[in-house]
């Protein structure tokens, strides 16, 4: 596939080598800006927003942010109260913590805008059973990963969408502070050739199946409905190397719970990035559950486990 | 099934009954050109009296059978002058009728079928183009081409600048069945699509069929492109000779053994290769380098036909077309007091060969048959090689690395023509095919102080297709005429076997003497498809069978038409049609055929479509001008449960006007000019036109650092429209006749306005980025500006 790839590349060169370029005017619609709606929501945060408005694609002018809308949040069809404006677009309702299986409903209204409504729930958690992980360093060529055995109990009868997560809190000994640490937060790099997540060969398990790079980890449980399945991926352990021995890392493994809405949106997402550089793939639009706007309203559930990892001096690899 | 069948049989039955009458005879034989002995294809035999009569199938054989009497039979054909015989019927007669050609007769172009054949014939949504008519159309680079002047008949619409693809009445480019002396070919397309394989000069017949499918075709959901190649003159030698700008072209034909067997090869070839061998050399002088490489295509037609007695006719011809692109480079250094070489090399090929021995043998007067065996190959092949040695130490390390891909058929046919009666033409066969496709194989080699010798790639898939076919064409009165048919196919491939009855059916009543009005319904299956990008076709584009998982196409099609003959030179037809197309093929969202290591049917999902729209064709095949103007005014959608969430969205060659005009006009003996002007409606892409804030999605690097996140709104697949396609290439032929033949010069100029077409369309920054000035707009590619050409041929 990669002669292929490299032979249209050659065939595209040699006719891009006789043709010439010409500006043209956009004889579409000019279609108006619209109210984008933003927010991701989960039951550790309060409901919120950020509102922003889109810009026809040939504008220079920077997107702006919507500081005076009214918000109307309603809950299973019962109106709860307006957002509170607190700058730069965002909205809240620092009361209202989401939760799962209830039914979110926005009504945003904007000077000289469409009015823009969406509505979005989340699912129930689904609990991570158990966590392992074996450290696998490879002395040849000095590489260092974590294998991590993810275990997950999914409900029978159900469709479910998951995507899992890592972040890690990493703590830094300071030297001239006894017993003191320094706290940073890494992202350490997971990649997974589990059938689930990366399809390995199981067409029917592959939730992209067309060669695109499952960037957010997502999956859903045709390969293991109403069963315990163990999720494998492996860790980078580089963010764990420094040159200070006394060091070590909080490493939190999230298991999301994905409405199958939310679960279209990332799967949009990441095909659209993907294919926004192939000239010989069709651009792919992001999923978008506002009506008469852009954006996605949506939330998810999660569970959390977290692992301590010991940090890896440098003169370990000496 | 069973009741479509039962139905069928039924119908068939109840039509032969009336042949249970008094005693007939039959008057069979061959319609020839009588200064080659050419058969003529679709000529007309009917008693002048009664009109019944019959037409010749495609080796020129016909049948009419009559009751005992005496009769004036006419025999007719497009520019030749018709021959009436008297035939005293008492018993059955055999008789080869030649036709002398009247093309020369007053300096009056005939290209195509006076008095009324469409408004004769019951086929809905066909098309016969007169090849000289094709010849004197305005030229490519100096070459005629067929595929382009197809392009320009209503319903039928090109893909991208220059390309060769077909796409007919909302399907999609591999849904064309395009025959070649029977044979299929798979890919039709030199140089990427912007010249077609068909060399003009030995083709004989060229016919499209775009809906009302008669039974005896198959295979492909939206078209029938049927080409025959001459035979090759049976009288004396003759031959054409063509230089152009790019390419020249022989063709030499005559008699073996006169009246008996006939051959014709045809040759053309590139040379821009050649051309560009000096201005190597003198870079490689320059630069004290030792390059060459080079494009070159080639197209080789043959055919040898022998007539062993008026029962019995052998035909064999073959086609071999190939694209290469190479090239090769040599260094020869010293480094490290070691004497050192490096050779490279790089090659690039892709081509068709096709093949076809055809047996005709008339069993009886009323009964023909041609018995088929046929070989074609789309092969695209791909490799480099390079050796390093080491003359001082002599030493030697080499590495190769080859590619191939293709599709490989084995095809054995048996073809009945049976006419019963005046009223009844019937055709009956059967057909088997082999397929073997490669979807590509690697070959990978190193010799060092280790050796690798491999092979890797995806399996040969083997499939075994079978069909079988009968229609009859029958009159029932004087008015009405109808063509009936049933076409089943089964296909095998791996553990699944895929089977379907299609039934054909088209209906013409002659409303008046100037009036036709037709309708037509027919459903087809396929079961190949092409692995292609929608923007250009590529020779890497892969033909591959339905699988397990991918299932069969299928279409339905309704036509309807109105002939209305305006006067003897003029005529004038209006379509509508409408069609269904099921388990069409789209490439997944983000998929693309450069995704590596993916199996091609992970990338692909299945859909419908529809389409549906009208046709408008004015006509005009005698006088000094002549040639045609269509229009058509079409919609053609998908909808995939995988694409757009589900949407329905136009399909990219969804085009709502499309106009072809192509005229030739012949001023005198010594010049005539050939004008093609085309309109289409932009091709639908995907444009997003809003550019909005994305959220940043937990725990991941765009959450951190706040990046990625300014993307684009797409108000849905193929939402926009592409500037206007429109194009006037104008061609000029200057004849003059020598001692030994004649002579033509053409000139001709493609683009003639210098219209800056799309190609594709992109947006991007019109002046720097970090400017305060920068902007973005909206530009196209496009490729072919105002295009001159001249070519010189001498035919002989």
């Amino acid at each position: 596939m990669r002669t292929l790839k490299n032979i249209s590349i050659i065939a595209l060169l040699s006719i891009l080598i006789v043709s010439c370029t010409k500006t043209v005017e956009f004889n579409g619609e000019m279609s108006e800006s619209k109210i984008v709606i933003n927010s991701i929501f989960s039951p550790d945060t309060s409901l919120w927003v950020n509102i922003t408005t889109s810009r026809f694609f040939l504008d220079n002018a920077p997107i702006t942010f919507i500081d005076n809308a009214t918000v109307s949040v309603y809950e299973n069809g019962n109106y709860v109260s307006d957002m509170t404006h607190s700058g730069a677009g965002n909205y809240s309702i620092p009361t209202l913590i989401p939760r799962p299986e209830v039914t979110y409903s926005l009504k945003v209204t904007a000077p000289d805008k469409e009015d823009v409504t969406c509505e979005t729930s989340f699912p129930t958690p689904i609990n991570i059973v158990s966590i392992d992980t074996i450290n696998n360093f490879n002395q040849e060529n000095w590489n260092s990963y974590y294998s991590i055995k993810l275990k997950i109990a999914d409900p029978a009868g159900e469709k479910n969408y998951y995507r899992i997560s890592v972040y890690a809190d990493r703590y830094i000994y300071q030297v001239d502070q006894p017993d003191s640490y320094t706290v940073y937060r890494e992202l350490p790099w997971i990649y997974s050739d589990d059938p689930a997540i990366s399809g390995g060969g199981e067409e029917e398990t592959d939730i992209f199946d067309s060669g695109v790079y499952n960037e957010y980890n997502i999956f859903d449980d045709t390969f293991f409905d109403g069963s315990e399945y163990i999720l494998d991926f492996v860790m980078d352990s580089d963010f764990l190397m420094e040159d200070v021995e006394e060091n070590y890392a909080k490493v939190f493994f999230v298991l999301e719970t994905l409405s199958e809405e939310y679960f279209t949106y990332l799967r949009s997402k990441t095909v659209h990035k993907s294919s926004s550089d192939d000239f010989f793939s069709e651009p792919v639009p992001i999923y978008s559950n506002i009506t008469g706007g852009i954006g996605y309203f949506g939330g998810y559930s999660f569970d959390i486990d977290s692992i301590r990892f010991e940090g890896i001096p440098y003169n370990y690899r000496k | 099934m069973i009741k479509k069948t039962t139905t069928l049989i039924a119908l068939f039955s109840l039509l032969f009954l009336s042949q249970l009458q008094a005693q007939k005879y039959t008057l069979s034989g061959y319609v020839e050109d009588a200064s080659t002995s050419e058969r003529l294809i679709s000529a007309n035999i009917y008693d002048t009296e009664t009109y019944k009569g019959t037409s010749s199938n495609t080796y020129g054989f016909f049948s009419l059978t009559l009751p005992e009497g005496i009769y004036e039979i006419a025999f007719s054909f497009i520019g030749y002058n018709s021959e009436v015989r008297t035939i005293d019927l008492t018993s059955n007669k055999k008789i080869t009728i030649q036709l002398t050609s009247n093309m020369e007769i007053e300096g009056v172009e005939i290209l195509g079928e006076k008095g009324g054949s469409n408004l004769e014939r019951t086929q809905v949504s066909m098309i016969n183009v007169p090849m000289r008519q094709i010849k004197n159309l305005p030229m490519f680079m100096g070459e005629a081409d067929v595929i382009k002047a197809i392009q320009l008949l209503p319903g039928v619409q090109s893909g991208s600048e220059g390309s060769s693809g077909l796409y007919v009445r909302g399907g999609g480019p591999d849904q064309n069945l395009i025959l070649l002396d029977g044979v299929p070919v798979y890919n039709v397309n030199h140089l990427f699509g912007f010249f077609s394989v068909f060399n003009p000069d030995a083709i004989k017949n060229v016919s499209l069929y775009k809906g009302g499918f008669p039974a005896r075709f198959g295979g492909r959901l939206s078209s029938v492109l049927d080409i025959s190649m001459k035979e090759g003159n049976m009288k004396e030698f003759h031959g054409d000779v063509s230089i152009g700008l790019i390419s020249s072209k022989i063709t030499i034909e005559g008699p073996i053994i006169k009246d008996k067997t006939s051959f014709i090869i045809s040759g053309r070839r590139t040379y821009y290769d050649l051309l560009a061998k000096p201005f190597i050399a003198m870079a490689n002088s320059y630069n004290e380098g030792n390059f060459t490489g080079g494009y070159y295509f080639y197209d080789l037609n043959a055919k040898i036909n022998h007539i062993f007695s008026d029962k019995s006719r052998l035909y064999i011809s073959a086609y071999s077309g190939k694209d290469k692109l190479y090239t090769k480079t040599t260094d020869d250094y010293y480094w490290d007091n070691n004497h050192l070489e490096n050779k490279f090399g790089l090659g690039v090929g892709w081509g068709n060969i096709t093949t076809a021995l055809r047996w005709n043998y008339t069993l009886t007067p009323k009964l023909f048959s041609n018995v088929t065996a046929t070989y074609s190959r789309y092969n695209f092949n791909m490799g480099f090689d390079e050796t390093d040695k080491n003359l001082t130490e002599d030493t030697k390390e080499e590495f190769s690395f080859d590619y191939d891909s293709g599709i490989y058929d084995w095809c054995a046919k048996i073809d009945f023509d049976w006419f019963p009666s005046p009223d009844h033409a019937v055709k009956f066969g059967t057909d088997y095919t082999y397929h073997t496709f490669v979807p590509g194989v690697n070959a990978y080699k190193i010799t060092s102080d280790i050796t690798i010798d491999t092979t890797f790639g995806a399996k040969d898939i083997y499939a075994n297709e079978i069909r079988l076919y009968a229609e009859d064409n029958f009159s029932i009165g004087r008015n009405l005429k109808a063509n009936i048919g049933v076409h089943l196919s089964g296909f095998k491939v791996n553990s699944s076997f895929y089977k379907s009855l299609e039934p054909r059916a088209s209906i013409r009543y002659r409303a008046s003497n100037k009036l036709s009005l037709k309708a037509a319904y027919s459903e087809m299956t396929q079961y190949v498809l092409l692995l292609t990008t929608s923007k250009i076709s590529l020779p890497t584009d892969l033909w591959l069978p339905v699988t397990d998982k991918i299932k069969p196409m299928r279409s339905k099609q309704i036509a309807a038409a109105a002939v209305y003959q305006i006067n003897d030179i003029l005529e004038a037809s209006i379509e509508g049609f409408y069609k269904t197309m099921d388990n069409v093929i789209e490439y997944k969202e983000g998929a693309s055929f450069l995704s590596a290591n993916t199996d091609w049917q992970d990338k692909v999902t299945a859909g419908k479509g529809w389409a549906y729209g009208g046709e408008f064709l004015l006509k005009k095949d005698m006088g000094k001008t002549t040639g045609w103007i269509g229009y058509t005014l079409s919609w053609s959608w998908r909808e995939f449960e995988d694409l757009n969430f589900g949407d329905i969205f136009p399909a990219r060659y969804d085009r709502r006007h499309d106009i072809g005009l192509a005229i030739t006009h012949k001023f005198n003996e010594k010049y005539d000019i050939g004008l093609v002007w085309v309109y289409g409606t932009g091709n639908a892409v995907t444009l997003g036109t809003q550019t909005f804030m994305g959220t940043s999605i937990p725990n991941t690097w765009e959450n951190f650092w706040g990046y990625g996140n300014e993307m684009t709104y797409y108000e849905g697949r193929n939402n926009y429209r592409m500037p206007a396609y429109h194009r006037m290439d104008l061609g000029v032929n200057y004849h003059k006749t020598k001692k030994r033949g004649n002579v033509i010069w053409n000139i001709s100029f493609y683009n003639m306005y210098n219209r800056k077409n799309p190609f594709y369309l992109y947006e991007t920054y019109e002046d720097s980025y970090s400017t305060s000035n920068s902007h973005k707009v909206l530009k196209i590619v496009s490729l072919f500006p105002i295009i001159p050409s001249l070519s010189y041929s001498f035919s002989f």
